[in-house]
């Protein structure tokens, strides 16, 4: 963690304030942010007198789980649950999405974070386990509190590794595993199929689960519907949406699900990294007001009828789904060429809260992202399942989106593309969004702007290593 | 008070106290030593930690003497966040003086009756906040589901194309902001003496010559009050339009403010977040303390002279 | 001071009167239109529809349910009146005193009040970093004292600067009469220049209370939970990245600003004293 240059600093930065007679005062604000210590102590499950019964031993305590605002229903729904059955209170507070990962460092950086369990959003995951801010919980399997019925191998291995471990090591119980899909509407490409086959000579229908093989196909597809007066959907507006965007297109010309290599290196001056932000700029034309579509918009579209296409996440899927009727109106399949975005989010746990709190705070989460509740999570709030075992015959009859999540029935799932999931993805994304979003709206062309965010990721990687 | 009048009873002080400029330090010393703590010395801090490297968990760890400012002042998006700004302060300051100042004459102008009505009927918007402000022409400008395309039959990309979001960033501010300067203008022509136009008249001036001679003098003070206290509010401008454009496209809408804060709250590199910081602060001083001295004798008559 | 136009026909008379109202109605429509459609927006069904429609096609009262009950909006708006209240009214003691001084005697000649002028050039992020880091050791930071303590160097320059204008216009011949009569300074202070200044004591005390209320970028880096979080904060929260809500957000908009509109219409004849300048 750092603590030796972190001391140097210290010391360097005391001498200097009392050389300027401001000594007395520095003690108290040296360095910003003092040593962090983890509060309480033991050992996990420390505490616990039945095995057979972990739970009994926490009667009473109270801890805090903090969500994004978007879940909030969800989680309140949960944590009642769970305090009902277990006498452990768990209030539940939540947060703007947008402001989350900035409002929780914050916390952890004043060491007084006042949640003791938290959600992490896959691409904050690098921001809390990187610098220790996430509990180890190792030690918690193999823990009195581990729930022998939990089997963590039962979490699909993509979901388990992006959402919980970070170099090799557990800190989150994957909860909410969400990956792009693209949907179109079925009965209006069948109108246009004798049309566009007799001119292209190939379907004009992604497959059933697979989808378009790639992006130069859905393309063509797409510049014929809006010949045809169709729009597709896409999300170019200025905002975190690009960067989901993007990497779909950048696996799917490079065949590389992450933008870095192992080594931190950009990835990013590859020749496909180019012709996938093409693709991208071109699709500008023959979107429905691309330039200022955001999340909701394009989804709003497609819900009103409004546009042929559009790549979604779970949620929105679902509601087309309900819209317009699974291979009745809409079809849903993986994103152009088969690498969709990866998204979702964990349970992680605040190392600095005490033993008894986080032992607590362990048995709340492992029982939220049981096999039990990942499908009632799903078939009551539409957290779409971590689990294969959520994907049940009966499940699957219900909820047809629950099919693409199912490796048996849709192979391409384990195959996605992923944003840097390292601490500084803010800036890297940040990076990406605001110069893609400068060359969609025209002003600076594929090679140039992808040439440019390679050196700025080279030197943000090398900054910040 | 009761402190300050049992000091002056004891009678041992009251000799010294009696000196105006002792009494008067006492008066200012609660501002100074306030703002002394909440202002100046995390000022004084911020220029210090510009000097050093900070861990991703905020953590100081080395001097490194300039380089956060070389990284800042070479960083393509702070410099054009900085033009931006300025830009902005310029076309909005004077939008809203123009707009501001016609309305007020217009108020005042002998064909408006119960002009107390239509100043306060005029007021709503300054009293909002920036976010509200944003999201509320946010909905307006949404190019499908928004009144204004709606309205102006037009198609445009109001919150996403050159140079669209930026007029969508000025049009925001200005319904904002014109508003005060309505409020503070119609106060000062309601309080020009009338027989200062009588004598204007009798002089055989025209209205232009009119509103030149007595008008813009008499508004002198309240002119330079109102620009000064506008071009500091426009410089910080910055939830405005992180809610309507989040800075796009590109970073073609970007502020200073916005820049600064994404250094340190959103990359978590306190170094460049305060070397960031210190710059905006210098190039706020520069642009308030050249306005600040081109009307300063308006602004200070101490004694009570005006 | 109206002047009117001589020698003008009654019929150019009645023309530019037409003009005149047009351009008021059309600034009426400026500035109310969007306030009217966070309104509406707030009370309908389908807040988003194409064409878009001022009049919802039908009402609800859900989004006002969401907001204080589901949301909890009383506890941000409880911070907001904690935090501007408290800041609002140590700015304004702390500048009234500091305003009388500098009228009166002005020590440091003119230097001391444009120092404290020149705080107002401080931007928020630049005070919002260093404080930060100031009370994030020591575990401030989400609490409603650390935000009273950001808002001073915003509330003390503004409310000095309003009162400087105020007690200039004082005539400091009243004191003299009164210090004359054989009243002490804190006499004179009490019963002479406070009732003139309160007029400006009060619109200096309403723009710093604004000025708080709708402060945003100060309570983003220096508050976390909703515990200590104000109504701007709130807000702004509305524009996730699931979408941004606007029948809530309208309704929030509506509730967030009833209180400051009320509070400003209700002093406006204040608020106007303060910029009256003779």
């Amino acid at each position: 963690m750092g603590r030796d240059t972190n001391s140097r600093g210290r010391v360097g930065r005391r001498s200097y304030l009392r050389a300027v007679g401001a000594g007395a005062t520095a003690a108290g604000l040296a360095g910003c942010v003092g040593n962090l210590t983890g509060g309480g102590s033991g050992e996990p499950g420390g505490q616990v007198d039945d095995t057979a019964n972990p739970t009994g031993s926490y009667e009473g305590v109270e801890l805090n789980f903090a969500t994004s605002s978007n879940y909030i229903d969800a989680w309140n729904d949960l944590a009642s649950q769970f305090s009902e059955q277990s006498g452990i209170e768990v209030e539940v507070t939540s947060y703007a999405q947008s402001e989350m990962l900035t409002q929780l460092l914050n916390q952890f950086r004043a060491q007084e974070a006042s949640f003791d369990a938290f959600i992490s959003d896959v691409i904050w995951t690098g921001s809390f386990m990187q610098p220790g801010f996430a509990e180890d919980l190792g030690p918690y399997f193999d823990s009195p509190l581990a729930n022998a019925d939990y089997d963590y191998d039962d979490h699909l291995t993509v979901f388990a590794e992006n959402y919980g471990q970070w170099n090799g090591t557990r800190y989150g119980l994957p909860w909410y595993g969400d990956v792009m899909k693209l949907s179109v509407r079925k009965d209006v490409l069948e109108e246009h199929a004798d049309a566009y086959e007799s001119e292209h000579d190939e379907s004009i229908m992604p497959e059933m689960f697979g989808g378009y093989e790639s992006y130069a196909k859905y393309n063509r597809v797409a510049q014929f519907m809006h010949d045809q007066g169709w729009d597709m959907g896409l999300e170019g507006q200025r905002g975190w949406n690009i960067v989901y965007y993007y990497p779909n297109r950048f696996a799917a010309e490079t065949g590389e699900a992450s933008m870095l290599d192992d080594d931190g290196n950009s990835r990013l001056d590859a020749e496909g990294a180019t012709t996938a932000l093409q693709h991208y700029i071109d699709q500008v034309e023959w979107a429905r007001n691309p330039l200022s579509t955001g999340y909701t918009q394009s989804r709003d579209q497609f819900l009103d009828g409004n546009t042929w296409a559009v790549e979604q996440w779970g949620t929105a899927t679902a509601q087309f789904i309900d819209e317009w009727g699974w291979e009745e109106g809409v079809r849903v399949s993986l994103t152009p060429g088969g690498y969709p975005n990866l998204g979702g989010w964990g349970v992680l746990l605040n190392t600095y809260s005490n033993q008894e709190v986080k032992d607590a705070a362990f048995l709340f989460a492992q029982w939220a992202t049981s096999k039990e509740m990942d499908k009632y999570a799903f078939t009551e709030h539409g957290v779409t399942p971590t689990r294969r075992s959520s994907f049940t015959d009966e499940i699957k009859e219900e909820y047809p989106q629950a099919r693409y999540q199912d490796p048996e029935e849709n192979p391409g799932i384990e195959q996605l593309s992923l944003r840097p999931r390292n601490p500084s993805y803010q800036e890297l994304g940040d990076t990406m969004q605001v110069q893609i979003s400068d060359a969609l709206s025209g002003n600076t062309g594929a090679a140039e702007t992808m040439q440019s965010i390679h050196d700025e990721w080279e030197s943000i990687m090398s900054e910040n290593e | 008070m009761s402190v300050l009048e049992a000091v002056t009873d004891s009678s041992a002080v009251r000799a010294r106290l009696d000196d105006d400029r002792t009494i008067a330090w006492l008066f200012v010393a609660p501002a100074l030593v306030l703002l002394g703590l909440v202002a100046i010395y995390p000022f004084a801090m911020m220029i210090y930690n510009s000097l050093f490297d900070f861990t991703q968990a905020g953590r100081m760890d080395e001097f490194v003497g300039l380089a956060n400012y070389v990284r800042v002042l070479t960083d393509g998006r702070f410099t054009s966040g900085a033009v931006f700004t300025v830009g902005f302060v310029l076309v909005v300051v004077t939008a809203e003086f123009l707009l501001g100042l016609g309305m007020s004459l217009l108020i005042y102008s002998e064909f408006v009756k119960r002009r107390q009505i239509w100043v306060v009927l005029s007021l709503p918007p300054m009293m909002l906040s920036p976010v509200v402000t944003g999201l509320t022409w946010r909905m307006l400008l949404t190019p499908e589901y928004g009144m204004v395309n709606h309205l102006l039959g037009i198609e445009v990309a109001w919150l996403a194309s050159r140079p669209w979001s930026a007029v969508a960033v000025v049009v925001a501010d200005v319904w904002m902001w014109t508003p005060l300067f309505v409020l503070v203008f119609t106060a000062t022509i309601q309080s020009i003496p009338a027989v200062y136009y009588e004598a204007a008249r009798v002089d055989g001036m025209s209205r232009w010559q009119q509103f030149k001679w007595v008008t813009l003098p008499q508004m002198r003070t309240a002119i330079a009050i109102v620009l000064l206290l506008r071009v500091v509010r426009a410089f910080k401008v910055f939830p405005k339009i992180q809610v309507l454009t989040l800075g796009g496209p590109g970073s073609y809408t970007e502020s200073i403010a916005m820049v600064t804060y994404n250094y340190g709250f959103r990359f978590f590199d306190l170094g460049r977040a305060n070397a960031a910081g210190v710059l905006y602060w210098l190039l706020m001083f520069v642009a308030a303390y050249l306005i600040f001295r081109s009307v300063a004798e308006d602004l200070i008559s101490p004694g009570g002279e005006g | 001071m109206a002047v009117d136009l001589e020698g003008a026909s009654n019929y150019s008379r009645l023309l530019t009167r037409g003009a005149v109202g047009v351009v008021l109605a059309l600034w009426l429509a400026w500035i109310w239109g969007p306030l009217v459609w966070d309104f509406f927006t707030g009370l309908s069904a389908n807040p988003q529809t194409t064409p878009p429609t001022l009049l919802p096609d039908e009402f609800t009262f859900e989004h006002y349910r969401n907001v204080v009950v589901e949301e909890g909006m009383p506890v941000y708006i409880r911070n907001s009146v904690v935090v501007t209240a408290v800041a609002t009214g140590v700015s304004v003691v702390v500048g009234a005193l500091a305003a009388y001084a500098l009228t009166r005697y002005d020590p440091g000649d003119g230097q001391v009040s444009f120092f404290i002028l020149s705080m107002r050039f401080l931007p928020p992020i630049a005070v919002a970093i260093p404080i930060y880091m100031m009370f994030v050791g020591v575990g401030w930071i989400n609490t409603w004292r650390v935000l009273i303590i950001a808002y001073l160097p915003i509330g003390i320059p503004i409310s000095t600067w309003i009162m400087l204008i105020f007690f200039q216009r004082i005539p400091m011949e009243l004191e003299e009469a009164s210090r004359v009569d054989g009243w002490s300074r804190i006499q004179t202070w009490r019963r002479v220049v406070l009732p003139l200044a309160a007029p400006g004591i009060s619109s200096a005390a309403i723009l710093t209370a604004i000025l708080m209320w709708n402060e945003y970028v100060l309570a983003l880096v220096l508050t976390t939970t909703q515990s200590a979080q104000t109504i701007p904060i709130y807000l702004a929260g509305f524009v996730t990245t699931r979408g941004i809500l606007w029948g809530r957000m309208g309704a929030a908009t509506i509730i967030a600003i009833t209180p400051i509109v009320i509070l400003a219409f209700l002093a406006q004849e204040r608020l106007v004293a303060g910029f009256t300048l003779e």
